[in-house]
């Protein structure tokens, strides 16, 4: 996570990525899925296409047709600087035949989770960070993103609970599809680095209500504005949960972990088609504990045992449809519904 | 009590200049919504890596730098860079 700051936003090596295609992956399916471009992959960056353990993250330099010119790991630009210029003096070498190979078919994915993108949803994009005004620990402030997904259909049952409310106002209780997700993988701990999803039976709270305004409260005609409020909390003991998928390593050593957030926000829906045009969420939370990477789970309990609580917020809004907004939700091999597809076997 | 629990954290604002919001934006601590989207939004320097044209996927990134006629830098992490990591 630190290398996204340090690394990618160094000028001279943000004026390198101009002589590239530059491109973006997650390594860890690239090193244990059994999908064909991950055994690609392996076979270029190991030479053979068995899953490999330890890590594979980095920054590679490759020709199209696959053959790799230089790969290294560091979060100090001046070392990526240097495995970028050595990636562009091995292309340099390179006959015109070499560097105009075709992409390999075996590049190509059997089945990515972008496939399931919700054209005719809505698409959220989290940020979750320490909240303003808390000292940032040792190694900086940290922030995070995800995206949250939700199909046309979740949108549309939404809409038609909250239709009948239109000029007889009252709150009226998100879908719990919907409200089951932002809680169980989305208000979770990410700021400092992943922490894994809770489980239905590790939610305590969950309400988030959505309640109707005046029709001149909308941002322009045409359009219906709701108020958004509510309080989530889940809190789970370390036991894992959630059965035999690419997340349970995360509970290793059952160690206890916690969020609860205040919810407020609003959202705007075009009353024609009952599509969301806009949306804001804040979440206002403590969370405690970690089991994994998320930079707390070696923080000293009290006298009575109780892990420290740290504040942390998230902000939700609607998010790009093209490109790196494409990027599929942490989560999405849990997510559950028809809609997202096969998830891959662990 | 939430927005009694969000006044607490007013302190936390103070010496900050805050934009104000629409009429009718839910509020928190006297802020809107907008107001808190924006400072939860890391600014353009802490974020600038976000504006390199990064390809979301190996096999986009091998297409394209195909056609161009360039080397394709890959970044990988354990979690997608470009989502939760």
């Amino acid at each position: 996570m630190a290398g996204r700051a340090s690394v990618w936003n160094d000028p001279v090596v943000r004026d390198l990525t101009t002589a590239f295609v530059p491109a973006t992956d997650e390594s860890w399916r690239l090193q244990t899925s059994d999908d064909r471009q991950a055994r690609a992959f392996r076979m270029i960056v190991d030479g053979r296409p068995d899953p490999v353990g330890g890590s594979r993250q980095g920054t590679y330099v490759l020709t199209p047709g696959g053959e790799l010119l230089a790969r290294g790991n560091s979060t100090d630009p001046r070392k990526i600087e240097g495995i970028l210029r050595r990636g562009l003096e091995a292309w340099s070498a390179l006959a015109d035949e070499a560097r105009s190979r075709p992409v390999p078919m075996d590049l190509l994915p059997e089945h990515r989770f972008e496939e399931s993108f919700p054209e005719d949803g809505l698409v959220l994009e989290a940020i979750i960070q320490d909240r303003p005004g808390v000292e940032a620990d040792a190694r900086g402030r940290r922030w995070n993103i995800d995206h949250a997904w939700f199909s046309a259909a979740e949108v549309e049952a939404w809409w038609k609970a909250i239709e009948p409310t239109i000029g007889r106002p009252r709150p009226v209780p998100a879908p719990p599809a919907m409200l089951d997700r932002l809680v169980r993988y989305h208000l979770v701990d990410n700021a400092r680095g992943q922490e894994a999803p809770f489980a239905p039976e590790e939610v305590r709270e969950a309400g988030l209500t959505a309640t109707v305004l005046p029709e001149e409260d909308a941002s322009e005609p045409g359009r219906l504005r709701v108020d958004l409020e509510g309080r989530t909390a889940a809190e789970t003991d370390g036991r894992w949960r959630m059965g035999r998928n690419l997340w349970a390593s995360f509970n290793r050593g059952e160690r206890p972990r916690g969020v609860e957030t205040e919810l407020l926000g609003y959202a705007e829906f075009e009353r024609e088609t009952g599509r969301v045009v806009s949306f804001r969420l804040i979440a206002f939370g403590e969370t405690w504990g970690g089991s994994g990477l998320n930079g707390r789970r070696h923080a000293p309990t009290d006298a009575e045992g109780r892990l420290p609580r740290s504040p942390v917020a998230w902000r939700f809004v609607e998010g790009g449809r093209r490109g790196v907004h494409r990027v599929p939700p942490a989560f999405i091999d849990l997510y559950g519904p028809p809609w997202v597809g096969p998830a891959p076997s662990p | 009590m939430l927005r009694r629990t969000l006044l607490l954290l007013l302190p936390l604002l103070a010496g900050c200049s805050l934009p104000s919001g629409s009429p009718g934006s839910p509020r928190i601590a006297g802020e809107t919504v907008d107001t808190w989207v924006e400072r939860l939004t890391p600014d353009e320097v802490t974020a600038a890596w976000r504006s390199i044209p990064w390809r979301p996927t190996l096999h986009e990134g091998a297409g394209d730098a195909r056609k161009v006629g360039k080397p394709l830098l890959l970044w990988l992490m354990n979690g997608h860079p470009l989502g939760c990591t």
